[in-house]
Parts: structure tokens; sequence; C-alpha cells
């Protein structure tokens, strides 16, 4: 049920489960950034090319500043890029859609709304039926398991919990990519890896393609297929490491010589980056 | 109220410490105590002064329940509550969506922000003449007033209430592919309530000021201001202190509805 009918279609079918793997979902292009502040123009990204294949979880991790955050808000629509290009399955993004749902690192919930009005919220923007809303929503609830919580306040929830809201708000809109914004930093340890065991298990269920920025190297070669590692000033991709763990990963694998092996690789890359970054 | 009276009535305790206990407890036990304090103190007050400008308190009660039945003092509550309408709701409804716009607007608030913030501090019983010249002694000239006694209050209450709005949430909607109209009224206007029903809650305080203000200086014979100014040159103080304090109960009741209001609607902001 995907409440967005698509204006023209493109090639491939929209709104259904592609499982072709090799085709390109989301692009991005040679694409850079400047800010300019007080005078001082700051380049923040700089040719950065990455492809993300359809299905594909991949996490983008860097010392703070690399600029990951900043090219995970171009993918939604939220900042504009000034070089390159974006695309996703061939459309240039060049704002919002409800093809990309954003997870965020404050869960951005609003507090004056139910669990229920919150996980809606994206569909009724979208002009969809209250009912209809509401029963994809209760069935998103549900899922991220939250069932008999549709009316409590946010106010009422755990940290934990309120970030399955919020991911149970991007999935409602049925996107095609899922953009997580550092979702977990604010959770302590223990919350933290079960919410990590819990969007494998949420995320299992049909595949979506996931960018996920983060700077817990351990966070990041749990979840993904292919970890990102950006250098910074400017931001640039440094190392694209491919992570070759089984499926599906129990928090046990941690402990494994493989795991450890890829954390050290990518701490190895960018550990003078992070040094430098708290001077 | 009724668990505090069961429970001052329970055995081996002291009535007088469980009734003040309940009196501290309860928000509305405290102000009625001190409430019930100021008026005995007011009455020993006035008795031991013997001053005719400052009778006791009963003198100004038993004034008070006397006007209230008199068909004259009926028709002067009507005309001022008239008046207050009719420049209170016109400052609600350019209030509030001018707050909204220049908080939403910033260019907008750049370019009236000194306005405002001067119309704030303005004497405006020093308009009155002007206004007096202009539109005569009608309660249109009334209404006038009351509405630039509280319309700034209400449009600061709501300008800042709309601009602390959450920047995140704002993101959050525009993520979401929400147009400015929705971000408006589902994330703006909801988070900046309770900071605009503060601003319409002291806005009704000084559109009751304004209105019995607004008689006193446009020498209008009728209306409670009317009232006070003839029971005030013939030094009728009881009676002129019955309606200042009559005006004062009702402005406070409807500030106290706006209150609890505001309460209710805020119950998200706390566990």
């Amino acid at each position: 049920m995907n409440p967005t009918i698509p204006a023209t279609a493109t090639e491939g079918p929209i709104g259904t489960m592609s499982a072709e793997t090799n085709a390109a979902r989301l692009r991005i292009e040679h694409v850079g950034k400047s800010f300019t502040r007080g005078g001082n123009t700051i380049e923040v990204l700089r040719d950065v090319d990455l492809e993300i294949r359809s299905g594909e979880f991949v996490a983008l991790v860097g010392a703070s500043g690399c600029g990951k955050t900043t090219l995970l808000r171009m993918v939604d629509g939220l900042i504009d890029y000034d070089r390159g290009q974006i695309q996703l399955s061939g459309r240039t993004i060049d704002g919002p859609g409800p093809d990309r749902g954003f997870v965020f690192q404050s869960d951005c919930l609003l507090p004056w709304r139910s669990v229920r009005d919150n996980v809606a919220f994206g569909l009724k923007v979208r002009g969809v039926k209250k009912s209809e809303a509401h029963s994809r929503a209760a069935a998103l609830i549900e899922r991220v398991g939250l069932a008999g919580f549709e009316s409590h306040f946010p106010h009422e929830l755990s940290g934990g919990m309120r970030q399955r809201v919020n991911l149970a708000r991007a999935l409602a809109i049925d996107p095609e990519v899922l953009l997580m914004d550092e979702p977990f930093a604010a959770l302590d340890a223990q919350t933290r890896e079960l919410m990590q065991r819990e969007l494998l298990r949420i995320w299992s269920a049909d595949k979506k393609t996931v960018m996920f920025v983060t700077h817990q190297i351990d966070e990041a070669v749990y979840l993904a297929d292919r970890v990102v590692v950006m250098t910074s000033r400017p931001g640039r991709i440094g190392e694209i490491v491919e992570v070759d763990l089984p499926r599906p990963r129990s928090l046990d694998i941690k402990r494994t010589p493989q795991f450890v092996g890829y954390v050290d690789r990518i701490w190895h890359r960018i550990e003078h980056e992070v040094e430098a970054s708290m001077e | 109220m009724k668990s505090g009276l069961t429970r001052s009535a329970r055995p081996k305790t002291d009535p007088i410490r469980a009734a003040l206990s309940w009196i501290g407890s309860s928000r509305t036990a405290t102000q009625v105590a001190v409430l019930v304090g100021l008026a005995v103190a007011w009455e020993i007050g006035g008795r031991l002064l013997d001053f005719r400008l400052i009778p006791p308190f009963s003198e100004v009660a038993r004034a008070f329940f006397n006007l209230i039945g008199t068909a004259r003092f009926q028709t002067d509550a009507v005309l001022t509550t008239l008046t207050f309408m009719l420049g209170f709701i016109p400052a609600l409804l350019i209030g509030i969506p001018a707050g909204v716009l220049m908080g939403r607007f910033s260019k907008l608030e750049t370019i009236l922000d000194p306005y405002v913030n001067a119309a704030v501090s303005m004497p405006m019983a020093a308009l009155v003449p002007l206004l007096l010249l202009v539109l005569g002694t009608s309660i249109v000239t009334r209404a006038v007033i009351v509405f630039l006694f509280s319309v700034f209050m209400i449009l600061i209450g709501t300008l800042n209430g709309i601009k602390n709005t959450d920047r995140s949430l704002i993101e959050m909607a525009r993520s979401f592919g929400a147009r400015e109209s929705t971000i408006l009224s589902a994330i703006a206007i909801p988070s900046a309530l309770p900071l605009i029903l503060g601003g319409v809650r002291v806005g009704i305080g000084r559109a009751v000021a304004g209105a019995i203000i607004a008689e006193l200086l446009t020498g209008a014979l009728s209306g409670l201001g009317g009232r006070i100014q003839s029971f005030g040159s013939t030094l009728q103080m009881p009676q002129v202190y019955a309606i200042v304090l009559g005006v004062t109960l009702v402005a406070w009741i409807a500030t106290e509805v706006i209150f609890r209001a505001e309460a209710r609607l805020g119950h998200w902001r706390h566990a």
C-alpha cells in the first residue's frame, strides 16, 4: 500500500520491492558543497562519489565535521548541493520527497501528539485519509514493537521507544530509501545495542536501501553491508569497506576477531582526524 | 476540596493544622485564604483609619450587593462589556495573525518589531484627545482604546511563541514534504499555543482596564467607568470601590479560565 501515486512512471515498478540487486538506487556523483560564514568560505564536501545499490545498507563514519550529516541531508533534499548530482532511481533530487524517509538524531517527535499521530504525520502531510493513515500507523507501531503505546505521548516514552516512533514515522510513508542521522547517539550503551539489533530485525523484513550516519565504528560495522569512511577538511570519501559478515547478525558477532578486525581497520583510517578534531 | 474536608474531619488530627495544610496544598484554597486575609486587613484598617476615602471592606461589600441589583448598574455593566468585546475581539483577530506572520517571516519582524515595542510603552491615554477628535464620543472611540490597550500584548505573546518553535521540528516537517501552511498549522501554532494564551491572558487584563479608562477619559456618562466617575465626584467611595473590585473580579475569573485552558492544553509538556 503505497500512499503516494507517482506522477509519471520511471524505469521499473515503483512502490513494489525491487528484487534486482545491481540497479543503483542512489547515485551520488561528484557532489561538492561550500558554506560561507562570516566572509569565510568553508568547503564541506569535495567530489563525493557513491553508489548505493537497491536494498543495500550503507553506513557513513568519520570524525566530526567530515560532512557526513551534510551529505545525508542533501540526499533528503533539506540542503542544496553546489556541484555534481544526486539521483534516486534516475530521478534527480531537488527537494524532500516521499521516496525518502528521514530518521532524525533528536527524535523530532511532536510532543503534543500521540504516538499514533506522530507515526501518521508524514502520511497526513501527504493528504492520506485519516482512517487509512491510522491503520497504516498501527501496523508500523506494531512492527517497531510499540503495540499498546498508540495513545501515549512522547514524554511518557523512554529514549529508545521514542527512536522507535521516529523510525516508524519514516517507514510509514513507505520510502525507497531510509536516511538515518545518528539515531542512537543519545541512547545509553545497552539500549543502543538493543536498538541496533532491532533495526536489523525491522530492516530485514523488506530490505529498504539504507544510508546510516554514525560516529560509532562498531555500530557501522554491525549494521552495514558497506562502511563509507569519510575524511575531513574538505569532506571526502577516504575508503569504502565491504563488511563480509553473514546475516542475520546477532550481537555476539561483535566479539568475533573478524568484526574487531573491521573496526580496527576503520579506526586506523580516521584516528589522526578524530584526534585533530578534539584539539 | 472534598479530600481536604474529609482529612480534617478525621479524628486525632488537629483540625486547624489540617485546614492550614489543605490551604497550603491547594492552589485555589491558598488564593482564597490570602483574599480573605486581605479583606479582613482592609476591614480593620478601614475602621481604625475612619477616613472617608478608605471605607471598611464591609461597606464596600454592602454597596456592591446593593448596586448589582439595580437596573442602572446592569445596563452599565452590559455597556462596558460591549465596549470590551468590540475592542478585544478585533485585538485577538489582528494580534494573533500578525504575531504569527511576524514570527514566521523574519523580514516582517525586522521591519515591524521596533514599532511594536514602541507601541507597548506608548502612553495610550495620550492618544485619547486625538481619537475623540477623529471618532467623536461614540462607543467606537472606546472600543479603539480597548483594542490599542490589548492588541500588542497578544501580538508579542504570539510572536514569541512562534519564534520559539523548535527549528528541528520545522525541518522534520519539511523533510516529510510539508508546505508553509502545514508547518504553521501542525508545528508552529500548536507549539506556540501556551505563549499565545499567555499573551491573551495579559491582553484580557489590559483590555478590561482599557474599557474602564476609556469611559473615564471620554467623559462617558454611562458604562462602569462613567459610574466610577460620577460616584467619585460625589465621594461615594464604597460604590467606587465596589465597581472597581467587581470589574477586577470578573477580569480575574476570565484570566483564570485561560490559565486553566493553558494548563490543560500544555499537558504534553510535563510528565
